[in-house]
């Protein structure tokens, strides 16, 4: 089946799309959600019971966890209305009120996206949630449903940048994927067209992708929100990859405990294969592939991909210390591209609409737009896209809401567990590639830990420590014993137990694991501890002369 | 294959060339410049782990650790800069930090990596923090010890494991907020598919996985680490041959046996087997039967590849006479023969084979397997006259023999003087054994009381069964545990219903008319040896017995028979006295093996005193004493064992016999013979523990 075909049968099988007199009831939460299943009851009830030309759409997460289940009402006519926090009851009135009258709810609701103005309900391009947004990679989560191939295919243009890729010759695809500026959203910011590129001219009889889903970073959702809200996007840019490079296999690499998004991805492959979208002639050109779901036992190393390389391999996940790119010699020594979830919904954004379009977004040399996960002492932990080039300010304070209880801001670390933290006032740092390295900073999972003015920057370094420690695989001497000894002494310092010595031996430390630890996770894992002995000096000094903590008076 | 590609490249200031492909470490090593190390280890792929073998090169950023980098030509290494003595020794002090200080304490001590490189690089004191990890020693697993404490997660024990053995059963594990190495969710070796190989053993570096002490104790390594091999008197090769009966190679099994003994059947029936006592396989659960193997092996050798590619060297016109054709006399005649001399074998008996025929009675080792071995020396070009009695060495001399050796063995038997004991029907052992293997009638009576606790005594009590007496018992002076007879002896014996009398003093023996009627015993309350073996016997009072009897056989012992006229020295026992070196003899040009030297033994000391007897009256006659032969090439070591669930559990095979009731009856052979999947069953339960010394041995600092 070419793509014009593919449609032709999601159209059969699904009507309402297209259908302008349909109502669309979008009832949008994470899976883990308790209340979704009861709305979604009792819209699909509430419609039946009343007769109306209705559809309930079961979508997931947007990324707005706070304001969950929430329902995107579509309604002939009108601008889509976004209400939140939809209980089963005041699901019943929006039926009666809304979708059989003519109230929209204006108390129930969060904004309105586009069209007349509707009393009582704010316009979105009000709602810094919404207009300080610009969502790519997320651009299906919490809008379509993500056990259903046809809505990507139908609502989310789903595989059109698969079918036009093949039309193209992968020279070009790579050039235009270069164009594109997009960098890897691993962490490391490598650009994706150049890794595609040595990995496409590498000749070997087998070549493989992988997809990093594993969300190494706990307080990251994104692979989560990805594969649970909107699996096809990912499935499809990594199926571009491996038309591009010229490999027949695929792995997604997903978290174990994600049984919600293991599940869906099930569906989704089952889903493609049945459209011919895996397998042999793929969109009936020469192109094949498959994808298998690897489900691994999450951990901060999981997310190195060599280690990921190591789990498929059937070794224990570690990282090893490569010589040569993973593109040039990777899974079984053969040439693999390793990507990020994120990065691979980001292709397939690019190839359904076009290189100069999503260049235009970003900073110069930071492109695009990146998924930011807010978590700590703030107000709204969201997972949320905004374009490079944002400030740490407005996604914190803007779209995040600041710290709870309207304390100010000590910190935020930056960028995962071993990202640097950025104090209060230096908040209007710009998230980009080039602006976080300079900081001495990383990019990262992009998650954003908030500190409120009365944490003690000893005890933020000290539990970060404690915690990467305890993630640290253990294999280089530099990981595994600078990690110990930097969280015991910060333990010790804590403890107001320290030394003015011990600050010098923490640096000395850092120097060393940064030098010689195998992995990035080694390398960076002194960076919190560097940047909070820099920035917060006078914590540590509390610690080791006055023997106090000069946070928290109780201490 | 084409040549491989050499490149250049400086390292401290001096041209090296090496392989392309060559990290900078091995090309620095293959130069003799040292470089720090200790995760790397020769066999194993290179992890970078452990900082040590950091450099600079110029054009790379960092200190890159040179196990893992490439060499390349024209590059300008640095190993030794004050940056890179600061790095490594940090690196050293955080391995330091949680290891034991007490190296004194340490059966690894002097003979440790991390010891080595601590003193290179002279860290005593630590700037990081010190702790104890206080993790449990690890004691429960057979064969190894591991001291988690003393673990500096070099990584070595997984890498051998997973990438050289195939096995996989180690890991990189964490307790508490210690990293180790162990397996899988802490299951006892034997549960995880361990081969048992030790080759983690082998790759520590430091004294984290060490061999149970117990089992190396006084010995050298290579008996501690292959015991079943240097245990052997003749040190035959036995994870060789198993190998090769592994893969279903039998004639190559028997030439591996054959380079180091000419009689592997004999052997496979008869021998006293000390390797099974020694297996390492025995810390798991029983020994490999390696008796069985060895037998199946010469029993299945069909194309006898070792006739092929033994050397007979050419003729050195030296002639050697051998006095005595048992297992000794003949094992050198064979070698002998093979260094070139022209040997003749004079034995007093009417057929060649010495106590293997005279005194083994045929049901224990049938008289084909003996035949067949002795016609493979005699087809080598030995000549054997038989029915000659040899009184007087010189004699051989004048005859032309430029050498002797004498091994005559210990064919004399001896009655302990108790009243009666010179009644006809007095018999002793080795008298008794000779008649019935020469084929004589001996009356034996209906009821039978020999007297020994030894092998020579179950041979006499079994033969006698076998002759028809109804009733055959045997006493002896030791105690039912300290009876010097081998298990299977006994075990066999009383099967053929032999009624066991321990701990008992023979007083008198008692007969009306010129009849024995029985035997008088005290009960021995304890029983010792003196230095000279003398019996050293505490009786109970008032507890003298009578048990009936009409024929008693004496099998306390025998001593050789030295002819006057061989005027050789003798010492106690009458045994021959040589140079524990030379096997020579109070007599220039004379040599003697076997149990006239050493007392009555078994048959594979004989065979090893008949090589080491050959050896000598080789190099004697201007020979090079070399008489050791590669007989078959392989097999291939199988480097990668594979993990294999349930190893640890597979029981041995064992030796199983004829029904007692049955073989009572005739002096037909009384094992069964095992079947083929049997032998290979078997011979997988071997631990090869001879791969493990296959593994490069890393060279310390010292050495460079």
């Amino acid at each position: 089946m070419n793509l014009e075909q593919i449609r032709a049968k999601a159209e059969l099988e699904c009507d309402y799309p297209k259908d302008k007199n349909c109502i669309k009831v979008r009832v949008g939460a994470s899976a883990d959600h308790p209340a979704s299943a009861d709305v979604l009851n009792r819209f699909q009830q509430d419609i039946d019971r009343c007769g109306i030309k209705a559809k309930v759409i079961a979508a997931g997460s947007s990324g707005l966890y706070d304001f969950e289940p929430v329902v995107l009402i579509e309604k002939p006519g009108r601008p889509a209305i976004l209400y939140r926090n939809i209980t089963p009851e005041t699901a019943s009135e929006l039926v009666n009120g809304y979708l059989s009258g003519d109230n929209p709810g204006p108390d129930l609701a969060l904004y309105s996206i586009g069209g007349e103005k509707i009393d009582g309900i704010p316009d979105s391009g009000d709602m810094p949630v919404f207009n300080l947004q610009n969502r790519i990679a997320l651009r299906n989560c919490g809008y379509i449903e993500p056990e259903s191939i046809n809505e990507y295919i139908l609502c989310g243009q789903g595989y059109s940048g698969l079918s036009s890729v093949l039309q193209m010759s992968r020279t070009d695809v790579i050039g235009e994927l270069k164009k594109s500026g997009l960098r890897g959203r691993g962490g490391g910011g490598y650009s994706t067209a150049e890794k595609w590129k040595i990995c496409h001219d590498t000749e070997a009889g087998e070549k493989y992708i992988i997809c990093d889903g594993m969300d190494a970073d706990p307080r990251a959702r994104t692979a989560r929100l990805l594969i649970e809200s909107d699996p096809h996007s990912v499935l499809e840019g990594m199926l571009i990859g491996a038309c591009v490079i010229g490999a027949c296999r695929g792995f997604i690499c997903v978290n174990s405990e994600y049984k919600t998004a293991i599940k869906r991805l099930r569906k989704a492959l089952e889903q493609m294969r049945n459209y011919g979208l895996l397998g042999d002639n793929i969109l009936d050109s020469d192109f094949k592939c498959d994808i298998e779901i690897k489900e691994i036992e999450s951990s901060l190393v999981s997310g190195e991909e060599t280690a990921l390389i190591r789990f498929l391999e059937n070794k224990q996940a570690m990282p090893y210390l490569r010589t040569t790119y993973p593109a040039v010699s990777g899974f079984e020594g053969k040439p693999t591209l390793v990507n990020n979830i994120e990065t691979l919904s980001h292709v397939s954004a690019i190839f359904q609409n076009s290189a100069a379009w999503y260049s235009g977004i970003g900073t110069e040399r930071s492109r695009g737009t990146k998924i930011i996960t807010l978590s700590g002492n703030v107000v709204h932990q969201y997972t949320v896209e905004v374009p490079f080039g944002t400030t740490l300010r407005t996604v914190v304070v803007d779209i995040g809401g600041g710290v709870l209880n309207g304390k100010g801001i000590k910190a935020v670390q930056f960028g995962g567990p071993t990202g640097c933290y950025f104090t209060g006032d230096s908040l209007d740092i710009t998230i980009d590639y080039e602006t976080m390295n300079e900081a001495g900073g990383i990019m990262g999972s992009g998650t954003i830990e908030v500190y409120g003015s009365d944490s003690c920057a000893v005890e933020m370094a000290r539990d970060v420590m404690s915690y990467l420690q305890a993630e640290s695989c253990g294999k280089c001497v530099f990981g595994r014993e600078g990690t110990y000894q930097m969280s015991d002494i910060l333990n010790d310092i804590a403890e107001n137990k320290g030394k003015h010595e011990d600050l010098d031996l923490l640096v000395e430390l850092g120097e060393g694991m940064k030098n010689g630890s195998i992995c990035g996770l080694g390398r960076t894992a002194p960076d919190p501890v560097l940047s909070s002995i820099k920035l917060f000096r006078r914590d540590y000094d509390a610690h080791i002369t006055e023997k106090r903590c000069s946070a928290n008076a109780s201490h | 294959m084409s040549v491989k590609e050499m490149i250049k490249l400086n390292i401290d200031g001096r041209d090296v060339e090496t392989q392309k492909g060559k990290s900078i470490l091995e090309a620095a090593l293959d130069a003799g410049i040292y470089i720090p190390h200790l995760c790397h280890h020769p066999d194993l792929p290179p992890i970078g782990a452990c900082r040590l073998c950091i450099v600079e090169v110029e054009g790379i950023e960092g200190l890159p650790p040179s196990c893992v980098t490439p060499a390349e030509d024209g590059m300008i290494v640095r190993t030794k800069t004050e940056k890179i003595d600061s790095m490594r020794r940090l690196a050293m002090e955080l391995m330091l930090a949680g290891h034991p200080a007490d190296c004194g304490t340490c059966d690894k001590y002097l003979n440790c990596e991390l010891q080595s490189l601590k003193q290179y690089l002279g860290c005593e004191d630590l700037s990081v923090k010190r702790r104890s990890k206080l993790l449990p020693l690890n004691t429960g697993n057979p064969l190894f010890v591991h001291d988690p404490n003393k673990c500096v997660v070099c990584g070595r024990c997984v890498r051998v494991c997973h990438e050289l053995r195939g096995v996989g059963v180690l890991f990189y594990i964490k307790k508490g907020k210690e990293t180790l190495t162990g397996t899988a969710a802490d299951l006892p070796l034997a549960d995880s598919g361990c081969r048992f190989c030790g080759a983690c053993a082998e790759v520590c570096p430091t004294g984290a996985i060490q061999d149970k002490k117990e089992l190396a104790r006084g010995k050298t390594r290579k008996a501690a680490l292959i015991p079943c091999r240097y245990t052997c008197p003749a040190e035959i090769d036995v994870p060789r041959y198993i190998r090769f009966i592994k893969e279903k190679d039998y004639s190559a099994a028997a030439a591996v046996i054959r380079e180091k003994v000419p009689f592997p059947g004999v052997l496979g029936y008869v021998c006293d087997r000390i390797c099974e006592d020694v297996c390492r396989r025995s810390e798991l659960n029983e020994p490999v039967s390696i008796r069985e193997l060895k037998r199946f092996a010469a029993e299945h050798d069909e194309h006898r590849v070792w006739e092929g590619n033994s050397n007979k060297k050419s003729a050195t016109g030296k002639k050697v006479a051998i006095i005595g054709s048992g297992p000794s006399g003949l094992t050198a005649a064979y070698y002998l023969s093979n260094q070139g001399h022209a040997i003749t074998v004079f034995e007093s008996l009417p057929f060649a084979g010495g106590m293997m025929r005279f005194g083994i009675p045929e049901y224990r080792l049938p008289r084909n397997v003996l035949d067949g071995e002795i016609k493979d020396i005699v087809n080598r070009g030995v000549e054997i006259k038989t029915g000659i009695k040899v009184d007087s060495i010189d004699a051989l001399f004048e005859a032309g023999f430029h050498a002797v050796l004498v091994a005559v063995g210990t064919h004399k038997g001896q009655k302990l003087p108790v009243p009666g004991a010179d009644n006809k029907s007095v018999l002793i052992s080795v008298d008794f054994l000779r008649e019935i293997n020469l084929g004589h009638e001996v009356d034996i009576g209906s009821k039978v009381m020999v007297l020994g606790g030894g092998n020579v005594a179950f041979d006499c009590a079994r033969a006698a069964r076998r002759l028809g007496a109804g009733q055959v018992h045997l006493a002896c002076l030791e105690s039912r545990e300290d009876m010097p007879a081998s298990d299977d002896e006994v075990s066999q014996g009383e099967e053929e219903g032999i009624v066991i009398h321990p701990a008992k003093s023979f007083t008198r023996i008692l007969s009306e008319n010129g009849v024995i009627t029985g035997v008088e015993f005290l009960d021995v309350a304890s029983l010792s040896f003196d230095e000279d073996k003398n019996p050293s016997i505490e009786v109970i009072e008032n507890s003298g017995h009578i048990l009936e009897a009409d024929t008693v056989i004496f099998a306390i012992g025998q001593r050789p028979e030295i002819p006057q006229g061989f005027g050789l020295d003798t010492g106690s026992n009458n045994l021959i006295e040589v140079d524990s070196f030379t096997f020579g003899t109070s007599k220039e040009g004379v040599f003697a093996a076997g149990d006239a030297v050493s007392g009555t033994s078994s048959v594979i000391k004989a065979i090893a005193s008949g090589r080491k007897a050959a050896i000598a009256t080789d190099k004697y006659l201007e020979g090079n004493g070399i008489i050791d032969e590669k007989l078959v090439a392989g097999p291939e070591l199988e480097e990668v064992l594979g993990l294999e669930e349930g190893f640890a559990f597979i029981n041995r095979c064992e030796e199983t016999c004829i029904p007692p009731e049955e073989r009572v009856n005739s002096f037909c052979k009384v094992v069964r013979d095992i079947d083929e999947e049997a032998a290979t069953q078997e011979s997988r339960r071997c631990l090869q523990c001879d791969l493990r010394t296959k593994i490069t041995s890393v060279k310390f600092w010292g050495n460079y």
